[in-house]
């Protein structure tokens, strides 16, 4: 098939998914665009996901990297529209519905009972997203590091991660 | 826009799939403007940050190579790591309660990092069970109360 009808459908399926937050579709996007499709390794897709996370919007933007990797111009933008449209459509039908559907019993269950599965699919994702950067001592303690900090301060993490840049190239860079 | 509707489309946002500042900027250009509205909020949410990793991918895909670059993305990614357990951990403390809640939770992560189930299965799966169980739950205290 066609790479840029092929980025359409696996992105769109992702769409959905990414319920509590994008990282719950992480362990499906892994799965589509590492194991399946061989777009990129992991690590590549953590890296680019990382560098999203400097960029600003939303946090998944790094998508759209993938998209230009795999088929250019073309690619980013079928898998801007693929991964958040759905969602965005959803939304607004809902958002309109809502003022009728927030009394109804069933709703407030509905709600009561996917909170804690977001969660898990959250820190399932973020723990995919682990196997991928944390190879090593160096990237456990950057990590663990910055994990500690963010819990105990409210320093903008746009800092910790590029002062993760500046240890990976001391620690890596002469290899 | 008042504050309690903020609160209230924030919530809305929260639970529906999508990513929270999409779905909050779509809900916010279609209570002020309509469906144009809510193009226009999700175009311009989007469109910087696209732009921005759109350069990113073409770059990467030339430099991927360089030895340098990999070692500072090792780091980055490394640091986002830690990121993204803290941002779940304090998601976690807010939106949990209880011991049922701790189980969905495991059972969510063994299925999908352990048993390697599709994202798809796992959340039909244990949602069915987790939605099951606080309607079980809200029936048994509906009548107790009776």
């Amino acid at each position: 098939m066609n790479e840029v009808a092929t980025l359409a459908f696996v992105f769109a399926s992702l769409s959905l998914l990414t319920l509590g937050g994008g990282m719950a579709a992480y362990p499906e996007l892994k799965t589509l665009a590492v194991d399946v499709h061989h777009w990129l390794t992991l690590p590549e897709l953590d890296y680019l996901f990382s560098l999203g996370q400097l960029a600003p919007g939303p946090n998944m933007m790094m998508v759209v990297s993938v998209g230009a990797l795999v088929a250019g111009w073309p690619g980013a933008f079928v898998v801007l529209c693929a991964f958040f449209g759905p969602a965005a459509v959803l939304t607004l039908i809902v958002g309109r519905l809502w003022s009728r559907l927030r009394e109804r019993r069933w709703i407030v269950v509905l709600q009561r009972g996917l909170a804690p599965v977001s969660i898990g699919l959250l820190l399932a994702g973020c723990l995919t997203f682990a196997k991928g950067a944390l190879t090593g001592g160096v990237t456990v303690a950057i990590g663990t590091i910055v994990f500690a900090i963010l819990l105990r301060t409210s320093v903008n993490p746009a800092f910790l991660i590029l002062a993760g840049a500046i240890v990976g190239v001391c620690a890596f860079g002469t290899r | 826009m008042n504050d309690k509707t903020f609160v209230e489309l924030l919530g809305i946002s929260q639970s529906l799939p999508g990513l929270k500042a999409v779905n909050l900027a779509v809900l916010i250009g279609d209570s002020l403007r309509g469906t144009f509205g809510a193009i226009a909020a999700l175009a311009g949410v989007c469109l910087p940050g696209a732009l921005l990793m759109y350069v990113v991918g073409l770059v990467y895909q030339v430099e991927r190579e360089r030895p340098l670059l990999e070692a500072g993305l090792e780091g980055v990614a490394a640091a986002a790591a830690g990121l993204v357990l803290a941002m779940t951990l304090q998601l976690g403390r807010q939106a949990l309660s209880g011991a049922a809640d701790l189980i969905f939770v495991v059972l969510t992560v063994i299925c999908v990092n352990r048993l390697n189930v599709p994202v798809p299965y796992a959340l039909a799966a244990i949602g069915a069970l987790a939605v099951g169980w606080y309607a079980w739950v809200d029936a048994a205290s509906t009548r107790v109360r009776r």
